[in-house]
């Protein structure tokens, strides 16, 4: 028989080879001082790892470790906060506009005359007109609104995951 | 000293409802077996404790993606590993010149000079040669002789395939066994 391979010693050691069940390697590894000094020098090297004694992390690592966590931490809540402010920025916005659309609807006609109270009466019969004036049919003024309530809506639903996430790491 | 599972589900619940100075039961529990890993791999004590902080980080900001498929211990090792390659890989760019292939590199292991290997102690000295191995090859060591993980968990952590994980085994002990029958080492091991 040829001499053991490395392979071969490495599956013995992994116990994929079992010598009592294989006879002609372990016969050979009784017989051949040369294979027996390379087995018995792969089991030492397996010995010496399995006992190898471990080596410590610097003290420090804990305290260093949390450090950059909270920093991190403070860093990233301060970024959510950022992009959290301007996705509500953007939808107060676009519900701003679409409030700004319906009012324009229709041009207000406020008599300067007026006293106060009559301005208001005055303001509020114009809403009711524009309202009116939507349903007669300025629909083009009335879908602009329309779009900018929508998209804010839309803002907030891709948002919606983000901001819930972003409410959730900012009250940790 | 070994934390059940039980109780890191515990832990890792707490971390995510806020509770995040629960994370130092975490880093006590596996900083001296990441930094040996870590350590292995880098082959240097300030990138080892820079990487590890790094790596901490991430499973801390990652913690909630983690889903239980695994151990813990094999998603933890697997952002320690990443980790130190990447930074390994950073270092490897900026000093081209040292970036040798891992045939290369055991070669360069064998051929050591046997006065880098005159050293009094069997431990000290089995730490020199595996510090001496390509670092995916004595990472792989680490993760099976002092961690205990088995092929399949080790292919996990490494993301590589368990036949691949069995060949770098072989080849690390291989290389061991060739430098040590070569110097004649065998009794300092003992």
């Amino acid at each position: 028989m040829k001499h053991i391979s490395d392979e071969t010693a490495n599956k013995i050691l992994d116990g994929e080879i079992d010598l009592h069940k294989n006879s002609q390697i372990s016969e050979h590894i009784n017989n051949c001082a040369e294979c027996r000094s390379m087995i018995n020098v792969y089991i030492t090297i397996e010995d010496a790892l399995k006992n190898q004694s471990g080596i410590y992390a610097p003290e420090n690592i804990l305290d260093a470790t949390m450090k950059k966590i909270k920093l991190a931490r403070k860093r990233n809540k301060q970024n959510i906060n950022i992009a959290l402010n301007k996705t509500y920025s953007v939808i107060f916005m676009l519900i701003v506009s679409a409030i700004g659309a319906f009012i324009i609807a229709a041009p207000l006609k406020i008599e300067v005359n007026l006293s106060s109270e009559e301005r208001l009466i005055s303001f509020i019969k114009n809403l009711s007109i524009n309202f009116y004036g939507i349903v007669a049919g300025d629909l083009f003024r009335a879908g602009v609104a329309f779009l900018f309530i929508i998209s804010a809506y839309l803002i907030y639903d891709i948002n919606k995951s983000f901001i819930e996430k972003a409410k959730k790491i900012i009250s940790r | 000293m070994n934390m059940d599972p039980a109780s890191e589900e515990k832990i890792i619940k707490s971390i995510l409802n806020g509770k995040t100075d629960d994370f130092t039961l975490i880093i006590k529990e596996y900083k001296d077996k990441a930094y040996s890993l870590v350590k292995k791999i880098l082959k240097n004590e300030f990138d080892a404790e820079e990487t590890l902080q790094d790596a901490f980080l991430k499973a801390f900001n990652s913690l909630g993606s983690f889903r239980g498929d695994s151990k813990f211990s094999t998603w933890l090792y697997r952002i320690v590993y990443n980790e130190a390659m990447t930074r390994l890989s950073s270092k490897n760019k900026k000093i081209e010149a040292l970036s040798v292939s891992i045939d290369e590199e055991i070669e360069m292991f064998e051929c050591r000079q046997i006065s880098d290997y005159e050293i009094s102690d069997a431990a000290e000295l089995l730490n020199k040669l595996i510090a001496g191995l390509p670092p995916k090859y004595s990472a792989a060591l680490n993760l099976f002789y002092q961690e205990g993980f088995s092929y399949d968990e080790i292919a996990d952590i490494m993301g590589i395939a368990l036949s691949n994980v069995k060949i770098i085994l072989h080849r690390s002990r291989k290389a061991l066994k060739d430098v040590i029958i070569k110097k004649n080492l065998q009794k300092e091991l003992v």
